[in-house]
């Protein structure tokens, strides 16, 4: 419990929800936070940068003890050097976007100017120094976004907490902002903690990923580490998607995406060729036979069977080949299929069931 | 049904035109009646000046007063919870419903010479009752409710969230009162300085009951008023006349402050 980084136990309650969950990141990690609406991954963040108390457990940033109730310690919230990104960005309306970036600068004694060339300099790293005097009412969700990362990036705070920042988002904007945070987020030092509830995201920007269900944590590890081997259905269904990471190729009215692990037909939309795209479809997207299935508007690709797990009615079985994938199948089909490790069968997943996302 | 629509339509806009006739008649009457060549000498002759200068010093004074109980008490009524608030809010309201002869009476019966707090006053050397303090102290009593619910109202609609927010960026309490509570509660403010002033302004029945009519001493304006009314109607109309472009001042001064953009 000391050194760089984060290291958080948060004990603590909202009304009836109860908290109990650990939460460690890294400097220069991003941790991703993921689980349904309403696992209590916004209060464990309220609860590491003081918003809400710790009824017990311990806070620690780098070393520092911020709160630990045991011990009657607790660091307020404005002394906490903790950045924050809120779900619903949380602009002051009454300022414009120079006056946002700067308050937390102005809010430590930081003169007036010296304080708006810093605020014009953080808008800069985003690429937005032209909204500098701009009113937070005419911005648009995606440069509202920017203005907020850019007022909680300004302080120079050592941690940095990210509420859903895509989810407000329209699917254009919301690649964009992932795309930059892809950039940003390995220029700041100290530990990142994202919170999300899609998969997706959690793969394209974080080290780890940290499930909570219920206020408690239920798995923690690399996110490729949980998405393979989730520790349970609810896991699964949440996380446990196949993905494929590679480049988009264009060619004689075929789009695919190949990338070390293997590669699949997939309909591009308007992404250009040559564009890194993270593919992920989930395991109730895979069929299973044990001969090339005719009609082949699908990705058909020969596979060896890892395993085969059973969750009542629904069989998960894991699949070797190029890309490994899981599917999800019925207890009854693959019973019927006689599926068992190193059987070799055919797997389908049909491109319309492929989500395709730019990663840049 | 169109027909119909219609004479509802038409009834609806008569009886709109006369509450403005209503609101209008009397002011229009009273300029029309205004003496405006004899007005100057007629506002030296009765002692005017003096009402209004006083009027104003109680005023504003009663505003003062009014905010700074007023703002704390809104505070505590809008954002913390606590068992008999309602019982509380309808408390403070009292006063805007109580009839003011009465309230007067009531402050007579605290701080009169005689009352439950002036005896122990006196013996400090306060006496209120007949003094422009006690007239202060009466506008203060019937005008801070309108203060009071006006911020209340105020501080109950700023975003909490916008507060969390400023003190995630290292703002202390005070930072986050003037900058996130003070602009969201500015039209509110306004709005319950204009409501009590003009209130205090205009205070009749408890000034008198409390403080009496003490030409120099305690004569408001609007006292000024009733008493010229009695002895000469036409420097009772110059009197109300002046008293009447304070009013509008004050209303229009406020307006254009609230008008200013809050961005």
């Amino acid at each position: 419990m000391s050194g760089a980084g984060l290291h958080a136990e948060a004990r603590a309650h909202a009304g009836d929800f109860e908290l109990d969950a650990a939460l460690a990141a890294a400097a220069g990690r991003t941790v991703a936070l993921l689980g349904p609406n309403g696992a209590g991954k916004s209060t464990l963040l309220g609860a590491v940068c003081g918003l809400l108390a710790l009824d017990g457990g311990r806070v620690v940033l780098d070393g520092e003890v911020l709160e630990d109730p045991a011990a009657g310690v607790r660091v307020p919230v404005a002394r906490r050097g903790i950045g924050v990104v809120f779900q619903n960005l949380r602009l002051f309306p009454a300022l414009d976007v120079a006056g946002n970036v700067a308050y937390g600068l102005r809010a430590r004694g930081v003169p007036r100017r010296e304080a708006r060339g810093r605020a014009a300099a953080a808008l800069e790293a985003l690429g937005v120094r032209d909204l500098l005097d701009r009113r937070v009412g005419a911005l648009s969700g995606g440069e509202a976004q920017r203005v907020a990362l850019a007022r909680a990036l300004a302080p120079r705070p050592r941690l940095l907490l990210l509420d859903e920042p895509l989810s407000a988002l329209d699917v254009a904007s919301r690649g964009e902002i992932r795309g930059l945070l892809r950039r940003v987020l390995p220029t700041f030092p100290g530990p990142r903690v994202i919170v999300t509830h899609e998969p997706v995201e959690a793969l394209a920007l974080a080290d780890a990923m940290v499930v909570v269900e219920d206020g408690r944590v239920v798995q923690t590890g690399a996110p490729d580490e949980i998405r393979r081997a989730p520790r349970s259905p609810f896991i699964a269904a949440l996380v446990g998607v196949n993905v494929l990471r590679g480049r988009l190729r264009l060619a004689a009215g075929r789009a695919v995406v190949s990338g070390a692990e293997g590669e699949l037909e997939v309909l591009a939309g308007d992404l250009a060729h040559g564009t890194a795209v993270l593919v992920t479809y989930p395991p109730s997207a895979v069929t299973l036979h044990l001969a090339t299935p005719a009609g082949s508007a699908r990705n058909v690709l020969p596979a060896t069977v890892v395993d085969v797990e059973l969750h009542g009615e629904r069989a998960r079985v894991r699949l070797a080949g190029r890309p490994d994938l899981v599917a999800e199948i019925t207890a009854a089909s693959a019973a019927a299929l006689r599926l068992a490790p190193g059987e070799r069968v055919w797997a389908g997943v049909k491109a319309t069931e492929l989500r395709v996302e730019p990663l840049s | 049904m169109t027909g119909r629509g219609l004479s509802t339509g038409r009834l609806l806009a008569g009886l709109a035109a006369l509450g403005v006739a209503l609101c209008l008649v009397p002011l229009v009457a009273l300029v029309a009646r205004t003496p405006w060549v004899a007005l100057p000498g007629l506002v030296r002759d009765t002692g005017a000046a003096t009402a209004l200068r006083l009027s104003l010093v109680t005023s504003t004074a009663a505003v003062a007063a009014s905010l700074a109980v007023g703002l704390p008490l809104a505070w505590v009524l809008a954002r913390v919870e606590f068992p008999g608030r309602s019982l509380l809010r309808s408390l403070v309201l009292l006063p805007m419903v109580l009839p003011p002869v009465v309230a007067g009476v009531g402050l007579l019966a605290a701080f009169g010479r005689t009352g439950l707090l002036g005896g122990p006053l006196a013996a400090v050397g306060v006496s209120l009752p007949f003094t422009a303090a006690g007239t202060t102290l009466a506008q203060a009593f019937v005008a801070a409710p309108f203060l009071v619910l006006a911020l209340e109202a105020g501080f109950a609609s700023v975003d909490r969230r916008l507060e969390d927010a400023a003190q995630t960026l290292g703002a202390s309490r005070w930072t986050v009162w003037r900058t996130v509570i003070l602009p969201a509660v500015r039209p509110a403010l306004l709005a319950g300085v204009a409501l009590c002033w003009a209130r205090a302004l205009g205070e009749f029945g408890a000034t008198v009951t409390f403080a009496g009519s003490l030409r120099g001493r305690t004569e408001t304006l609007p006292l000024a008023v009733y008493r010229q009314l009695q002895v000469d109607p036409s420097g009772a109309v110059a009197l109300s006349v002046l008293l009447l472009a304070v009013s509008l001042a004050l209303i229009v001064g406020l307006r254009a402050r609230l008008a200013v953009p809050t961005r």
